[in-house]
């Protein structure tokens, strides 16, 4: 295996005669990378695998190039938040995250000064003597990254981390794992909300029922997509005109007219947006703008992950 | 960004953000001893634990006085220091089994319902530090309320026993110390085996209240069954006072002080086995 900081080869993982990962193989360099696929897919399963809580049925995975299993020196180079919010109930969260980074090896004062750097850097250093019991489902939230973040980890490896959270701090929480990716900080973060993803990175892992169905840049991800119709939306002075000369290409399959907007679905993106170029060039239809509607995740999840619903 | 003073009218705002630790850390050894600190941090928390721990120290009086009285009226009362060392014991063990069920009810239960075993495993910890740091907990619970009342006790009794000095502490202080462990390993590995399958910690300390007191009416009921006295020692209360009366010297060392130790080390593999199995359930192998 490579040197790219997340990777997985013939990864397998059962529990019994359950499946939870089947065959997985990968190997992402991208600071942050998203995690993407519906509930049951095995996202939380490969995250326990990368920080070492589980060891792998079948098949090898590593993070920052080590093996996580029973792999002490990358755990304390490892920050992890996991999806559950349930912990010592009476225990004020200061306390508890400067419990779990003396776990790391800090003295008590360190540890300390530690938990409240990372209180703070999640907003919650107001709350930091109160019990965990009277923390709202947000603030657990923050507290579960701040307890990930306090030892200064090379890698994250988050859970869902953005559920429960308000718009703003969605967005604090947001900016805050896109700078640490910017400082060089490896994050794998899991979601099934895709917009959440998709301000953080264009790198995805898409996996459903324990397999991995896409990985790579979401643009990437959706040009393997051949077997399914690409779909650009137009906006025409003329749309009724333009939907016409569309419906003439032989690789457009579908024509709607939303409008002043013209929504076409073809096979063969590149040659659609080469003709669709020169149209608008000529100024027959008045093309005032184009967008790919499928340059984001949902549009990709959609395709891979439910086909029965198109 | 640097720290350097600014000029006037040269207002800056420093980045108070995320900086990676580049310091020092610990020793890995360590662990286990956070681990027990935070386990009996936690349960001091617990006004009835407190209240154990100071009730533990109240029998000191009746035994202080027990202990003169048959130091020095031991031909009137007919009985010597060394039974009073074994009623000693016999009470500090209930004070002994009331810490281990505080201690003890909810140190893997309640990690393993709320998911803190996750955040625990997540760190450089190993299953025998986590363990151990659990036990070390419970341990030191046991100590607290059987170790250092009895320090006490030994003290008093080299002072104004009948026979005084330091060789008559040391005996009872080696006994003392020698029971609190053996008593601390095989009640700390059952009530852990107990809280790894207790589905909450509040199960698991009834669970181990009904299994202190139901080992000694199985094994004095098997005794009596079969005709096999020693097969009493299956009790925990049992085995305890088998030990206690030949370490502080009322009996020789005898077969059945044997089966008491076979009964304890049968009852600490057995447990440990469970919570290791436990364990390894929860890492999916």
């Amino acid at each position: 295996m490579g040197s790219a900081r997340v990777q997985a080869s013939g990864l397998c993982k059962w529990y019994g005669p359950v499946v939870a990962l089947n065959d997985l193989g990968f190997a992402v360099q991208a600071p942050v990378v998203g995690l993407l696929g519906p509930n049951g897919a095995g996202k939380s399963t490969l995250l326990k695998l990368l920080c070492g809580q589980l060891r792998p049925s079948k098949g090898e995975v590593r993070l920052l190039g080590e093996a996580p299993w029973d792999n002490r020196r990358l755990m304390a180079r490892l920050g992890y938040c996991p999806e559950h919010d349930r912990f010592y109930e009476d225990m004020p969260a200061l306390e508890f995250v400067a419990l779990l980074t003396r776990l790391h090896g800090f003295d008590s004062p360190d540890a300390a000064r530690l938990a409240r750097a990372a209180l703070a850097e999640v907003e919650l250093e107001e709350v930091a003597a109160r019990p965990i019991r009277a923390l709202s489902h947000g603030m657990r939230q923050r507290l579960k990254l701040a307890q990930a973040l306090a030892h200064g980890p090379e890698a994250l490896v988050l859970d869902e981390p953005l559920s429960g959270l308000d718009p703003l701090q969605r967005a604090r929480v947001i900016e805050l794992l896109r700078r640490l990716g910017d400082r060089g900080v490896s994050v794998l973060i899991s979601s099934h909300v895709l917009h959440e993803l998709e301000a953080m990175t264009d790198h995805i892992l898409l996996l459903s029922r324990g397999r991995m169905l896409a990985q790579g840049a979401v643009g990437e991800v959706r040009a393997l997509i051949d077997a399914h119709p690409h779909r650009i939306a137009l906006e025409a002075a003329r749309p009724r005109e333009l939907g016409r000369e569309l419906l003439s290409f032989e690789d457009v399959v579908r024509v709607e007219l939303e409008g002043a907007r013209v929504v076409i679905e073809t096979r063969s993106p590149d040659t659609c947006y080469e003709r669709i170029g020169e149209l608008a060039a000529s100024g027959a239809f008045g093309i005032r703008a184009m967008l790919s509607l499928d340059d984001n995740m949902e549009a990709v999840f959609r395709y891979l992950v439910q086909p029965e619903e198109r | 960004m640097s720290q350097e003073a600014a000029g006037a009218g040269e207002a800056r705002i420093y980045d108070q953000g995320y900086r990676p630790w580049t310091g020092p850390r610990g020793a890995v050894g360590t662990r286990f001893w956070i681990v027990a600190w935070h386990e009996l941090a936690q349960a001091w928390k617990n006004k009835w634990f407190r209240r154990v721990v100071w009730a533990s120290f109240f029998p000191l009086g009746v035994f202080s006085v027990l202990l003169i009285v048959t130091s020095r009226l031991g031909g009137v009362v007919q009985l010597g220091p060394a039974d009073t060392w074994v009623q000693f014991w016999g009470v500090q063990q209930l004070f002994a089994m009331l810490v281990v069920y505080h201690l003890g009810r909810n140190a893997i239960a309640e990690d393993l319902r709320t998911g803190a075993l996750a955040v625990y495993f997540s760190r450089p910890v190993s299953f025998a530090q986590y363990l151990g740091g659990k036990w070390l907990a419970v341990a030191l619970g046991v100590a607290g309320v059987t170790l250092a009342p009895g320090m006490v006790l030994a003290v008093f009794q080299a002072l104004v026993g009948e026979q005084t000095g330091p060789l008559v502490f040391l005996r009872a202080a080696l006994s003392l110390v020698v029971l609190t462990a053996l008593l601390a390993a095989v009640e700390g590995a059952v009530v852990l085996a107990i809280s790894s399958l207790a589905p909450r910690g509040r199960v698991a300390g009834i669970v181990w209240v009904l299994v202190f007191f139901l080992s000694a009416g199985l094994g004095a009921g098997l005794a009596e069954a079969s005709g096999v006295e020693a097969l009493g020692a299956l009790g925990f209360p049992d085995a305890h006072a088998r030990l206690a009366e030949r370490l502080f010297g009322l009996r020789d060392l005898d077969v059945a002080a044997l089966w008491a130790l076979g009964s304890h080390g049968l009852w600490t593999l057995g447990a440990l086995g469970i919570v290791l199995l436990r364990l390894r359930r929860w890492r999916g192998y």
